[in-house]
């Protein structure tokens, strides 16, 4: 169990501090500023640090730490997933960017979500929805007041993630696929990793207790439907988890993904890709090392997702040397610049249309060193977003919504591709 | 009942306007008063009073935000640590509000200063008493928790005849807060707990429809029997539990995964059907649920395993076997959780995967590039998989692996260009490359002794390529030139002694070995450091045999050096050792053959002082805990207060091991057994909640397969394999295959066809990771518009391999095998044994 929660600011004061069992006391805070906050690595540091007999894991939101005290032999992945379920309930109540300053202007609110999402060092009910239910200050808008009958059962229900009655003119359902793909290509050009995480984010705005049905192109299921007629193969997924709302047994069963969905927004599931991952940019690099004071590096980028749809937020680092001097820099279009923090160019291009090849040549100048010292070569890194395209090929099949009352509902799908650490070697 | 209802936050009609004062508020959040309050300004002299002047005059305010903002003040002066303690008389006059939010923060002071002034506190009792009979659940809920939150001891009287009300509570959640009172109580007086004996009512309440109720009471059980390792188990209480855990919440269903690993299933079904039960769980996304599932999937494993030399049923399959499917069915959920969590999760699920590795060592390996590092990773994070990817070398996957960190040698980080080459090291040391790996870390490593810029990894490279000689010492003349010249640079103490220690090793090659070390005996006042010292010495005896002439004088030079010096104890006992010995004899080859005997060199794959079978083996017992994470026992980080026992229960069960005997139970147990019978749980798991994961012939599905084979494989039949048994690593390439293939005539081959198979599985994939669970590999494999087709082998203890053809008929679903034997004659009853293991692999 937990002992004691802390907010503490980047300069190691107690903003938010919580203490569930005496064990711990406030003064526990100072060892952490000194051995943590103000440790010179302080990023580098693992998020567990045990400071004689007391663990103390920690993880950020911007420059906040939220710390979570342990005397005992905890379940660290458990204590983890507390506080990242406690930072998505600030996000819920009061914004996505909650800062410093709006932590303190809510304190008593703070304050009733640490009693309410944990008694004596044990999680409780963590639930945005419900917690929204009886602690409504900050963002989160007072619904109809409910009966405190049904209000308690909510609380503590079985279906603790969404609640009966909700109403809406227009039923709504947003599905945003998100994909990042993972790429490391070695100086030689060989693939060494490429791999696709995907997300499928809902936002669903339905009456009633809806029962949905979803549908991916997954390859399985589709080679049960059709078999015989393979038209289209489906996306071979690796490995998925889901929102605890989706029946998992069934899932086992026959593949299908069905669930009654908490109201608003929620994180449907998450997959896997390896295989046959289509990356959207190839990048040809070439770097010319002449003597120890020139240096000559050319890049040709190919966009190699369809021509109606461009990329957009492109940002291509290329590492330079640390001794560079001058630099002279051709590009065929977006901008690039040498910017000496970084030690790299970096070469920004808004928007990025698909087929489309450009090209970066950059002459270095670099100044002689003391004591000449290799290169070591860092890699180029890409980013990017491709709105309308999965890296892996997955797209949403169906989505089928049934409610006693047979309304009709919209559906909006979306899809992004982004870059996670898409790296090539030089 | 709405009306009555308190807790309405809409702006008061007439109140002031909210005003947003705060750049970075959202909007709603502001506080309600007309002028922005600032409740962090410098804490002047007298803030205390003025606040204290403030809540005077709280009574006579009507306006509900303003009460609101001076509470807000109070509990902000409280948060900063300053001791407001004082308006203690003036914030119980507040107590009586019918506005919830006030309430909480009243509550919130007095827990926070009761122990302080607990004469005051007292008086405050009878309103929280009171208002733990409020007619608004919420209320009793707040003034449960309130109270029992005060701990001052004395209150104890007061507190327990509400807690022991609001377990009846209509509300499940009063009856939940009333749980954890129970808990708070026991913490404050065990004498006055034990007298209201609560343990009776909790162990009832384990049957609350509202789970929540169930999770706390489950917590709170734990606790309080810690001393006798938590909570009593019995069979009725588990399966009871097991059944509901779809119904609870995504920390609630972790209270019953952890008491999984402690239950011992009454038989080997009942063992295989939990698993299927907790197979979902894997597919969660809340990474605590998945390794409190692998943890309990590995117990149940160690507890329904057969163990070598017990006489349990012949049939059931062994520990290890059990644990290797396992680890093969969890690996893609890890690696899927690894790669999509924060940093912080990645962090601690690596240490996860890497002590799963150990125990299973080769069901990671065609995961490696997960484990490559991302330019991005926090440094610690690149530590744990750079260590992580050694282990995972395989004669595939090892020049991939070394040329990965290789690339990491040079990095900016200092750390992780030692742990790389002390990675690329360890590779070589376990042998575990193929053939020709060795050699060729071995060049890299000397590649590097070069590498004047850094340092470090020279330093670093002496030292492994000392280990590697010790493991392998053929390869001592091909690293030797580069010696003489790398001592020259290498500035760090331990890479000075490592190759100091090379020279003496490699004497017989280096033309100038005894000049190199002649210049460091020379020099041996300005030696610092002892272990230079030490391999100094030894290097030079070493050297005395190997080339005699050249080196005698000046081994009688450092030996007197060595002597003389007595700033280290241990050199000079070692220095008059040597000498000794030498004179001792009057024949040197005695002296010749202590000294150079070759029994230093090794013949396992790790150091002794590496060896760490004990400790692994007690963190497997803590899993899921710090304990992975910091690598040391339970013992050596938590107080005794905090020190949970892990006692197996219940004692009714028969346990595989005599170690395990009947552990000392609570008596207050054995009871519940008859509630729980009276309570119409059925003995067998209702099928409804096994269905979906069950085989249709009603045979078990072992470890959720299901997901991947149209029928799954029931517990494995070894009934007949007692004979036979396979090496889990096999290195064979196809060439090799080939040409044994064909020395075994057509004729000789045993030939099984058309076995009919319930279904035909789905991909080569699937069939393939369930055969190498089995020690059975995959040559190659394919698919057929209508068949699949493999080419399998494996390799007997003994040595003899046997090679397999296996083509599976997709309609209908057929097996087909030609069984070839290679390196002695055919024993039918083996190659049956082989037979049956891959019908058993496929499902049948």
């Amino acid at each position: 169990m937990i002992s004691m929660i802390m907010v503490l600011n980047q300069k190691g004061e107690i903003m938010i501090s919580r203490q569930y069992r005496d064990d711990v006391s406030r003064v526990a805070a100072d060892s952490f500023r000194i051995q943590v906050i103000a440790a010179k690595e302080a990023s580098s540091q693992p998020p567990i640090k045990r400071i004689e007999n007391c663990s103390f894991l920690y993880t950020r939101h911007l420059n906040m730490y939220f710390v979570a005290l342990t005397k005992s032999n905890v379940n660290p992945a458990l204590v983890f997933e507390y506080l990242f379920q406690k930072i998505r309930v600030l996000k819920a109540y009061l914004g996505e960017e909650f800062d410093e300053s709006s932590m303190r202007n809510n304190m008593t609110l703070i304050y009733e979500l640490m009693d309410e999402t944990m008694d004596f060092g044990y999680p409780q009910n963590c639930a945005v929805d419900v917690l929204r239910l009886y602690i409504n200050l900050g963002n989160v808008k007072p619904q109809d007041e409910p009966e405190p009958e049904q209000l308690t059962k909510q609380i503590t229900g079985a279906i603790d993630w969404r609640r009966e009655g909700i109403r809406y003119k227009k039923n709504e359902v947003y599905i945003d696929v998100l994909e990042s793909v993972n790429l490391l290509i070695s100086s030689t050009g060989s693939i060494l990793r490429s791999e696709v995480t995907g997300r499928v984010q809902m936002n669903t705005k339905l009456t009633g207790m809806p029962e949905c049905k979803f549908g991916l192109n997954d390859k399985l299921v589709i080679e049960k439907e059709s078999a015989g007629n393979r038209k289209k193969p489906g996306v071979e997924i690796d490995d998925c988890t889901f929102h605890r709302c989706v029946r998992l047994g069934k899932f086992d069963a026959d593949r299908t993904i069905t669930f009654i969905p908490p109201d608003g927004e929620f994180e449907l599931m998450r997959y896997r890709v390896n295989d046959n991952v289509n990356l959207p940019f190839r990048l040809i690099p070439a770097v010319q090392e002449e003597g120890q004071t020139k240096c000559t590096i050319n890049l040709k980028v190919i966009a190699n997702f369809s021509e109606k749809l461009f990329a957009t937020h492109v940002v291509i680092k290329v590492p330079v040397p640390k001794n560079t001097s001058k630099s002279k820099i051709k590009n065929s279009f977006g901008r690039a610049k040498y910017e000496p923090e970084q030690n790299a160019i970096v070469w920004r291009i808004k928007r990025f249309p698909g087929k489309a090849e450009c090209m970066l040549t950059v002459d270095l100048e670099l100044v002689r060193t003391v004591r000449p010292k290799a290169w070591v070569r860092p890699p180029i890194n890409v980013e990017f977003q491709v709105p309308m395209f999965t890296a892996s090929g997955v797209h949403v099949r169906f989505l089928r919504v049934y409610d006693k009352s047979g309304y009709h509902t919209n559906r909006w799908v979306r899809y992004i591709t982004k870059a996670g650490g898409y790296q090539v070697r030089i | 009942m709405a009306s009555t209802y308190p807790n309405s936050n809409m702006p008061v009609p007439g109140g002031p306007p909210p005003t947003n004062g705060h750049p970075g508020m959202p909007p709603g959040a502001a506080p309600s008063s007309t002028t922005p309050p600032d409740y962090f300004t410098e804490s002047r002299k007298g803030e205390v009073n003025e606040l204290r002047a403030l809540l005077r005059t709280f009574g006579t305010e009507k306006d509900r935000n303003r009460k609101r903002d001076i509470m807000k003040k109070v509990i902000a002066y409280m948060t900063l640590g300053i001791d407001v303690s004082r308006l203690f008389t003036e914030m119980m006059l507040a107590i009586e509000t019918r506005d919830l939010v006030i309430k909480k923060m009243v509550y919130l002071f007095l827990c926070n200063y009761a122990e302080t002034h607990p004469d005051l506190a007292q008086m405050c009792t009878n309103t929280l008493v009171k208002d733990c009979g409020n007619e608004d659940p919420m209320v009793r809920g707040l003034a449960l928790r309130a109270l029992c939150s005060l701990r001052l001891p004395q209150m104890i009287e007061y507190t327990s005849e509400p807690l022991r009300k609001s377990l009846q509570d209509g509300h499940a959640y009063v009856r939940k807060t009333g749980v954890m009172g129970i808990l708070k109580m026991y913490h404050l007086n065990q004498e006055e707990f034990d007298k209201a004996s609560f343990n009776d009512i909790l162990y009832d309440m384990l049957r609350d429809p509202d789970s929540s109720v169930v999770t706390n009471c489950i917590l709170v059980l734990n606790e309080i029997m810690a001393d006798s390792g938590g909570m009593a188990l019995n069979r009725a209480v588990m399966l009871h539990l097991l059944n509901r855990i779809h119904e609870f919440s995504e920390f609630g269903i972790l209270s019953v995964l952890d008491l999984v690993p402690r239950y011992i299933p009454a038989n080997d079904d009942e063992g295989f059907q939990i698993m299927n039960l907790l197979d979902p769980v894997l597919r969660t996304a809340n990474a605590g649920a998945v390794v409190a599932t692998i943890r309990a999937f590995l117990s149940i494993a160690d507890a329904v395993g057969k163990r070598p030399g017990d006489d349990r049923d012949p049939d059931s399959p062994t520990v290890d076997d059990l644990k290797r499917q396992v680890v093969v069915r969890i690996k893609a959920p890890l690696v899927t959780l690894i790669a999509s969590s924060s940093n912080e999760l990645a962090y601690v699920l690596l240490k996860y995967a890497d002590q799963l590795i150990d125990l299973c060592p080769g069901i990671f390996d065609d995961e490696y590039r997960q484990f490559y590092v991302k330019y991005s990773d926090p440094t610690h994070i690149q530590h744990s998989k750079v260590r992580i990817l050694a282990k995972l070398a395989n004669p595939q996957s090892a020049p991939d692996i070394v040329s990965e960190l290789s690339e990491l040698v040079a990095n900016v980080d200092d750390t992780m260009g030692r742990i790389a080459v002390r990675s690329m090291c360890s590779i070589a040391l376990r042998d575990s490359g193929g053939e020709g790996a060795v050699e060729s870390i071995a060049m890299r490593l000397v590649e590097m002794l070069d590498l004047q810029g850094i340092p470090h990894v020279s330093s670093e490279a002496a030292v492994s390529l000392a280990s590697l000689v010790r493991r392998h010492p053929s390869i001592a003349s091909a690293i030797s030139a580069p010696l003489p010249r790398a001592l020259k640079y290498v500035t760090e103490q331990s890479g000075k002694a490592a190759l100091i220690f090379l020279i003496g090793e490699c004497g017989e090659s280096i033309i100038e070995a005894p000049y190199v070390l002649e210049k460091v005996i020379d020099s041996y006042e300005n030696i610092t450091d002892d272990p230079v010292k030490t391999s100094l010495l030894a290097a030079t005896v070493t050297l005395f045999f190997k080339r005699p002439s050249e080196v005698q004088s000046m081994l009688g030079r450092l030996l007197k050096k060595a002597t003389d010096d007595v700033s280290s104890q241990d050199n000079h006992d070692r220095a008059l050792f040597y000498y000794r010995l030498l004179r001792s004899s009057p024949d040197p080859s005695v002296a010749k053959s202590i000294i150079t005997s070759k029994s230093m060199a090794m013949s396992t794959d790790h150091f002794a002082e590496e060896d760490d079978t004990e400790l692994r083996a007690a963190l497997m017992n803590e899993f899921n805990t710090l304990c992975t994470i910091y690598r040391c026992k339970p013992e050596n980080f938590i107080d005794e207060e905090n020190l949970v026992k892990f006692v197996k229960m219940p004692p009714e069960h028969p346990l595989p091991r005599e170690e395990a005997a009947a552990p000392v139970v609570d008596p207050g147990v054995n009871h519940i057994s008859d509630q729980f019978g009276a309570a119409a749980i059925t003995d067998a798991l209702p099928s409804d909640a096994v269905a979906p994961a069950a085989a249709p012939s009603g045979e078990v599905d072992l470890l959720g397969f299901g997901d991947d084979f149209g029928s799954p494989p029931p517990a494995v039949n070894t009934s007949s394999l007692q004979t036979l048994s396979l090496k889990s690593s096999v290195s064979l390439s196809g060439d090799e295959y080939q040409s044994k293939w064909g020395e075994v005539a057509d004729t000789d081959a045993v030939v099984v066809s058309a076995l009919p198979l319930r279904a035909a599985p789905v991909s080569t994939d699937a069939v393939e990771g369930s055969l190498s669970a089995f020690n059975l590999f995959t040559m190659a494999s394919g698919e057929l518009p209508t068949e699949f087709k493999f080419f399998l082998y494996c390799q007997e203890e003994a040595g003899g391999f046997y090679l397999i053809q296996a083509v599976v008929q997709k309609a209908p679903a057929s097996l087909s095998l030609t069984v070839k034997s290679h390196g002695y004659q055919n024993d039918p009853t083996k190659v049956n044994q082989v037979v049956e293991l891959i019908k058993t692999s496929l499902g049948e």
